[in-house]
């Protein structure tokens, strides 16, 4: 295969990983907004990255444009030469969270102030598992480039 | 065209081959046995020349191969990089066969051309 | 030696090595400035000029010189579909900066192994 598209297919995953950090910590932050009366609230997002199906000749096409290659993958243009996920990032609708604070000048009728729907612990936990994934893709590229090396090795030597 | 040169080289070497096996014919009917390719020098002589073209043909395909491998890398094409590495060396080893029997054959000659006749 | 095989492989891949090179200063310029405000992403255009060396080499079967000499590597900011740049993603920059090192290498490799082709047929078969 293509090395170039090994770096491209490693950097989409790597991509993909670290915008999932970002939408964690994105709904971190808005853990504990509150929804204004009748008006619009922050819905958690979530990143779907949905598979390819890997299909099409491996055209080398543009070589030198790698980040068209990269975005290509990213928004799947076309499911063609890579085979890599596709990334969207969708609000999720989740009930909000209603706690009773009578007091809060946020509160409805009944005395219910909705935040949020952020679960926080799942946030957490897919913020860790995003950095283990990005870590897995480094590691994938970096043996890309290791085997690469050593194929221009063939020849050298006794 | 240096890598061209060898092949200049070998094929004026097999024609002075061949014309030194033609002259040489009535001369070496008496040590027939220490020559057996003699018999049939007439037929040898142009497979010989032929063994020797068809060789350097292969060769020199194979090294136009690579370098337009190396071409396609140059220019992004490359789909294959261990493939292309693979037919590099393949070529060049066979450039060094080539130019080892070519020392060979021309050892051999001037061997022979050094007998008194 | 101008217009043999051999001098247009070794134009080629001279041109490319150039262009690596080139791109590895771009890749790097736009790591450090990866947190700039304002900062433009810089990109080298090369492959994308040989469009007409491809399409020569995939009727001929081999690269055509003049094909070649039109083209430069230079460097070119990245701009988006609309026009405005876009900002610089350092995952994408690092995965481009290890294709070009592969890429680099390579081309080193196949560009000395061509040239010990060459001495071995100007040296006669010996060192």
């Amino acid at each position: 295969m293509d090395y170039t598209q090994s770096f491209a297919i490693s950097a989409i995953g790597m991509n993909i990983e670290r915008t999932r950090v970002d939408v964690a910590a994105l709904n971190l932050a808005n853990a504990n907004t509150v929804q204004g009366v009748g008006g619009t609230s922050y819905q958690p997002l979530r990143v779907l990255a949905e598979a390819q199906m890997p299909g099409g000749s491996l055209a080398s096409g543009d070589a030198g444009a790698f980040g068209a290659l990269v975005s290509q993958g990213l928004e799947g243009a076309e499911a063609g030469p890579l085979a890599a996920p596709m990334m969207h990032i969708v609000p999720t609708n989740v009930a909000p969270r209603l706690v009773y604070e009578p007091g809060h000048p946020m509160a409805n009728e009944r005395g219910f102030v909705a935040y949020t729907g952020v679960d926080t612990a799942t946030e957490m936990v897919s913020m860790m598992s995003a950095t283990r994934a990005y870590e897995a893709n480094v590691s994938a590229m970096n043996t890309t480039r290791a085997l690469a090396l050593r194929a221009l090795d063939i020849g050298s030597g006794a | 065209m240096t890598a061209f040169i060898p092949v200049e080289a070998l094929s004026s070497l097999s024609q002075q081959a061949q014309a030194m096996l033609a002259a040489n014919q009535p001369a070496m009917v008496q040590s027939e046995p220490s020559m057996p390719s003699v018999a049939g020098s007439a037929s040898a002589t142009s497979s010989f020349g032929q063994l020797v073209s068809n060789g350097l043909t292969q060769v020199n395909n194979q090294l136009i191969g690579s370098q337009v491998d190396l071409q396609k890398l140059a220019v992004g094409d490359a789909q294959n990089l261990h493939q292309i590495m693979i037919n590099l060396e393949e070529s060049r080893l066979s450039f060094q066969l080539m130019m080892q029997v070519r020392s060979r054959l021309l050892e051999a000659y001037q061997d022979i051309m050094k007998m008194p006749i | 030696m101008t217009d043999g095989i051999e001098a247009v492989t070794r134009s080629a891949l001279a041109l490319a090595l150039d262009a690596a090179s080139m791109r590895q200063q771009a890749i790097a310029t736009n790591i450090a400035n990866a947190n700039a405000v304002g900062y433009v992403p810089q990109r080298v255009s090369f492959e994308a000029q040989l469009g007409d060396a491809r399409r020569s080499m995939a009727q001929s079967g081999r690269l055509d010189a003049f094909a070649l000499s039109q083209v430069s590597p230079r460097i070119e900011p990245v701009v988006d579909g609309a026009g405005a740049p876009v900002s610089v993603q350092l995952d994408v920059e690092a995965a481009e900066m290890a294709r070009n090192a592969v890429h680099y290498q390579a081309l080193v490799k196949g560009l000395s192994r061509h040239f010990s082709i060459l001495s071995m047929a100007a040296g006669d078969g010996r060192k």
